[in-house]
């Protein structure tokens, strides 16, 4: 690494050093050239269900509670204000939760409890996949893929991440996919009539991504260190013609104008994000170039090699945050890796599994095995997920971390989500984690609870009551997603704040509107 | 486009949403300058800026940009210095220009030896310094002082890269990388300052007015009429501007010059909204063939104005009288001219019939003064109103359609529509006056321009009376009415104040007005040529000097 006052470089894919990017002059044509608009949506997925107490029937009912608050409930939207000390409580079974990773963040965070898919009942990962981002029911109909199989789905439309890239103004999404690819979360609308949306854009390699996203500024080659110099000599010279009182208030008027434009854009280029040592270390980590054994491509998906999923995931990380704090990107999604977990952050150092190397798959875990039978390791596998979830909030807190670090946090919003809520393939009380408040927008230090009452005995006394009970008591996820949109300023067609996003559920055609106006600010 | 009127203009009667029955009230004063609206820092335009880059870096040509276009104002013209700010976004492109430009001079060896010569030989300080004392000038527009030379030079010498930098050479470019930039992106570059000489100020009331220097009015006068700064020559000389003689012979030097063309005719492009004739969709059911008649009838509109204002150095009786022109052979079918030997895309020089006369005849504004199927005698009334008379009226009434009466039945040709649709008190007290009947004058004219006797199988009645230097006058069709128009005072007072205003960047205070009846006077009577009247603008007192206006 080197760096030398406000210059700092990259080693880049190859290992050649490079200027790093004047990111402000990333393309000054772009939508936020400007610097005017700071807002972003980062999704951040973590494949499989969390280890949660389940509320109805198909989860793990008879599991403590390991992810949300340790709060009293209240129901019907009813909240809870979210403190360092509630988050970091630990409970009666001597655990903290999941949520506990995150106490840093307590006033910036929204955890929404009581939210179902639109159609919860659709069984596998891909059909649930397919509802978490686009707020509608799956269709069956995914390129080359049979028609009976039950992982043929993809969205109705296009996800939330795309609506707020083309209303805010802004690129094409793209999904950053740690250790996996293929993992089909971004999509647009279709483009032709045959109401198949399209995917958007993945990356895998983090190195390739940060030169891909930064070409041109990286084309630019300009030290940023010589630009500043130039930059800030201007503001000085503007700032000491403004004082001369020979000026006409119209002089001054438009001075002042200008004065602020300079201030505004000089603002952009100081929170331009450097990468640092430990952040240039990690894209080098990271990178494939590194490695000469083409098998240990370590960004790449393998079922044995993956000690590298957290450098990965770290450096994904870093590229979304500095892709929407420069403008490269409006929104990102971030799908965290699905595989092994065998490194110390999931099993106890000491412990059997780990000395004897035990790798066992996270979806294995989610299922709580490892790698028998359903529920064979159950006690084993829960510790183990309630770890899993907890290294997935510190990569969530990683990523506030560095927007924070950008001064950007509380300009957009960060969400964090699964497929489904538990490892039984349940999707009701899906985890949704929301961080930043867009501007001020968005209600947060928040943990809510949108379930309309408790749930009954009569409730989960058949598959038909459960089912009709969470349809009833649970909020559909359209309505947490139209409450995101509307906080970022997107809009219905009839130019209300979002409500009109996703809402298609099972077997019907009415859509189901609205937004949680009580979050709005 | 706004429009002005110097004096004696008859404003239509009727006030905006009012009775109508108030004789003779303005329904709104003409636009003027507000109390602290006067510029001292006036933005460069973006061809000025580019030029002056090319001043700056000694550079062949004038290099090419892509800063963001000014929006166009609502009012006035391009020129109007109050409508240049300098937003966020044009803030990064200032930045990203300057940093390419800059760029661009360093890696190329000609014109980089060019620029650098004056730097002379000797260690990188004593470069630095001759190369700041030499060049900046040029950029700045004014000689340095000492301590901006020394400013100058202190950026330069500590700009990053010039310690690492091992021979002078190479730290005279490490040092001009940042200090080249930060000049092209600094207010004294971007602005053009005039703040006037305080010892000669003035105090009349509220207002305080101060004369340009020297170097400030020649300055001003080479941005207005080249979009240029002065040459060196000029800059060495500037002193001498101290008398009505000395700057007469720069301003007549400056316009004999072919590049002060260009500002003139853009501003006649602008007044005869030439630029925006060029597109001008019509339906292709209803005129087979004219889809690029726009194209064609802006080329002729350019053709005619180069013939009458540089050619012949004519004004405004030639602008609006002449009947030469230039066409292809789409355009002579629309003038009912002989095609023989002409082409699609030749132009040739014509007489054209006795019914057109003047720029406001041909296709290119009847054309564009109407729908895509049917003339439009609203839309070309109001422009003659505001743009050749100067006549004030107010704006549309809010919701001016709400007010539209029923239609009466049974009515055809847009004479008839036009007056009945404006039948309703709020709309009359202008539009019966002085709307209607100016656009009716042009109602030979369909919506491709060709002239017609016939509006929907009834005789086109052209003929009215309206309101000129206060008198009421007759016409029988445009013709007619263009030469009474040509012959009027308010005519040419309006097209000496919307000229003045082009050239002086703003729009014009009743002192301005004043100080203009002169050169009004004198286009009228002389049949004086814009050139002439143009120089006359740029030595009057307006042009040189600055107006305080809210002094307490």
């Amino acid at each position: 690494m080197i760096r030398s006052g406000r210059r700092a470089f990259l080693a880049g894919a190859g290992g050649l050093l490079v200027a790093l990017p004047w990111l402000e002059g990333l393309s000054p044509k772009s939508a936020r050239a400007d610097g005017v608009d700071e807002r972003f949506f980062i999704f951040m997925r973590q494949w499989y269900g969390v280890q949660q107490k389940s509320r109805f029937l198909g989860g793990y009912a008879d599991e403590p509670e390991g992810f949300w608050p340790d709060a009293d409930t209240r129901y019907n939207g009813g909240g809870t204000k979210i403190t360092k000390a509630l988050l970091e409580k630990v409970d009666s079974t001597g655990r903290t939760r999941a949520l506990g990773e995150l106490s840093g963040f307590a006033d910036s965070l929204l955890a929404v409890r009581g939210v179902r898919l639109m159609d919860f009942q659709s069984g596998l990962h891909r059909p649930l996949l397919a509802q978490v981002l686009s707020g509608s029911r799956f269709q069956r109909t995914r390129p080359n893929f049979d028609p009976n199989d039950d992982n043929n789905a993809m969205p109705s439309h296009e996800t939330l991440d795309n609506l707020i890239a083309r209303s805010l103004g802004g690129p094409a999404p793209v999904t950053f996919e740690c250790l996996y690819s293929d993992s089909q979360t971004s999509f647009a609308n279709a483009p032709t009539s045959n109401g198949i949306p399209i995917a958007n854009p993945a990356m895998q390699q983090p190195s390739a991504a940060y030169t891909l996203l930064f070409q041109k500024a990286l084309a630019e080659g300009r030290a940023k260190e010589v630009r500043q110099y130039a930059s800030d000599a201007v503001v000085k010279e503007l700032k000491e013609l403004r004082l001369d009182p020979r000026l006409s208030a119209a002089d001054r008027k438009r001075l002042d104008a200008h004065f602020d434009a300079l201030n505004a854009v000089e603002a952009t280029l100081r929170r331009t994000p450097t990468l640092n040592a430990a952040q240039q270390q990690l894209l080098s980590d990271a990178d494939m170039a590194k490695t000469s054994n083409p098998a240990l491509k370590r960004w790449q998906y393998s079922t044995n090699f993956n000690e590298y999923s957290e450098t990965v995931a770290d450096a994904f990380v870093q590229i979304a945050a500095l892709a929407v704090s420069c403008g490269a990107l409006r929104s990102a999604n971030l799908v965290m890796p699905a595989g092994n977990f065998d490194h110390s952050s999931i099993f106890t150092p000491g412990s059997a599994d780990f000395k004897n190397g035990y790798r066992s798959h996270s979806h294995d875990i989610s299922h709580r095995s490892l790698g028998g039978q359903d529920g064979d390791a159950k006690e084993e596998a829960l510790a183990a997920q309630h770890n899993i979830d907890k290294w997935h909030a510190r990569q969530f807190g990683k990523l506030l971390t560095s927007l924070r670090d950008l001064g950007i946090l509380d300009k957009g919003i960060c969400m964090w989500s699964n497929e489904i809520s538990t490892g039984g393939h349940t999707a009701f009380d899906m985890p949704y984690v929301i961080a930043g408040n867009a501007g001020g927008k968005l209600k947060t230090g928040l943990y809510l609870d949108m379930q309309s009452s408790a749930t009954e005995p009569a409730d989960i006394a058949s598959d038909a009551a459960n089912y009709a009970a969470i349809m009833a008591k649970q909020l559909p996820c359209s309505k947490l997603l139209n409450t995101v949109g509307a906080a970022l300023g997107v809009k219905s067609a009839d130019n209300s704040p979002l409500a009109d996003f996703g809402g298609l559920q099972r077997g019907t055609e009415d859509k189901v509107r609205g937004n949680i106006g009580s979050l709005l600010g | 486009m706004f429009a002005l009127s110097l004096s004696g203009a008859l404003a239509c009667t009727g006030t905006v949403g009012g009775s109508g029955e108030s004789e003779g009230a303005t329904a709104v004063q003409p636009t003027t300058l507000q109390a602290g609206d006067d510029i001292r820092a006036a933005r460069l335009g973006h061809l000025q800026w580019a030029r002056t880059v090319q001043s700056f870096f000694k550079l062949t040509d004038t290099p090419s940009t892509s800063l963001r276009p000014d929006p166009p104002p609502k009012e006035g013209y391009t020129t109007d210095v109050h409508a240049r700010s300098v937003d966020r976004a044009l803030v990064v492109d200032y930045r990203t220009e300057a940093d390419r430009l800059v760029e661009a001079l360093l890696a190329d060896s000609t014109n980089y030896v060019r620029f650098t010569a004056e730097a002379g030989a000797g260690d990188f300080a004593t470069m630095l310094k001759r190369l700041v004392i030499s060049a900046w000038p040029r950029a700045l527009r004014h000689p340095l002082s000492d301590a901006e030379v020394a400013k100058y030079v202190a950026f330069g010498t500590g700009a990053p890269g010039v310690a690492q930098a091992t021979d002078d050479a190479a730290k005279l470019r490490a040092a001009l990388l940042p200090l080249l930039s930060f000049t092209l992106q600094s207010p004294q570059f971007v602005y053009q300052i005039a703040l006037g000489d305080e010892a000669t100020a003035v105090t009349e009331g509220s207002t305080h007015t101060r004369q340009l220097t020297p170097l400030e009015y020649l300055t001003r006068v080479s941005y207005a009429l080249r979009n240029a700064p002065p040459n060196a020559e000029e800059f060495a000389k500037a002193n001498t501007l101290t008398s009505d003689v000395a700057r007469a012979a720069l301003v007549d030097a400056m316009l004999a010059e072919p590049g002060t063309n260009d500002a003139i005719l853009e501003f006649h492009r602008a007044l005869y909204l030439v630029d925006a004739s060029r597109t001008m969709p019509k339906d292709p059911a209803a005129f087979p063939g004219m889809d690029g008649l726009g194209a064609d009838a802006a080329t002729e509109a350019e053709m005619f104005l180069n013939d009458v204002l540089v050619t012949n150095n004519g004004g405004l009786d030639k602008l609006l009288l002449s009947p030469t022109t230039f066409v292809n052979k789409r355009l002579a079918g629309v003038y009912g001219l002989n095609t023989d030997g002409l082409s699609d895309t030749g132009f040739a020089k014509r007489e054209l019939p006795a019914e057109r006369a003047g720029i406001l005849t041909r296709v290119s504004w009847t054309g564009l003064k109407a729908n895509q199927v049917e003339r439009s005698s609203i839309l070309r009334g109001v422009y003659l109103t505001k743009n050749l008379l100067c006549t004030p009226i107010g704006v549309n009434p809010p919701l001016a359609g709400a007010v539209l009466p029923a239609p009466t039945p049974g009515l055809v040709t847009d004479r008839e529509l036009t007056d009945d649709k404006t039948r309703s008190p709020q709309c009359s007290g202008c539009h019966h006056t002085t709307i209607n009947p100016l656009g009716f004058a042009f109602g030979n004219f369909n919506a491709i321009g060709k002239f017609v006797t016939l509006d929907h199988d009834k005789p086109v009645l052209a003929s009215g009376k309206v309101a000129m230097d206060g008198t009421l006058t007759d016409f029988g069709d445009a013709v007619a009415f263009l030469k009474a128009a040509s012959r009027a005072r308010q005519t040419h007072a309006c097209y000496v104040g919307n000229l003045s205003s082009f050239f002086l960047g703003r729009t014009l205070t009743e002192r301005d007005r004043k100080s203009l009846a002169a050169t009004a006077a004198k286009s009228l009577t002389d049949s004086t040529p814009t050139r002439q009247l143009l120089k006359d603008i740029v030595l009057g007192a307006a042009f040189r000097s600055v107006v305080q206006e809210d002094v307490k």
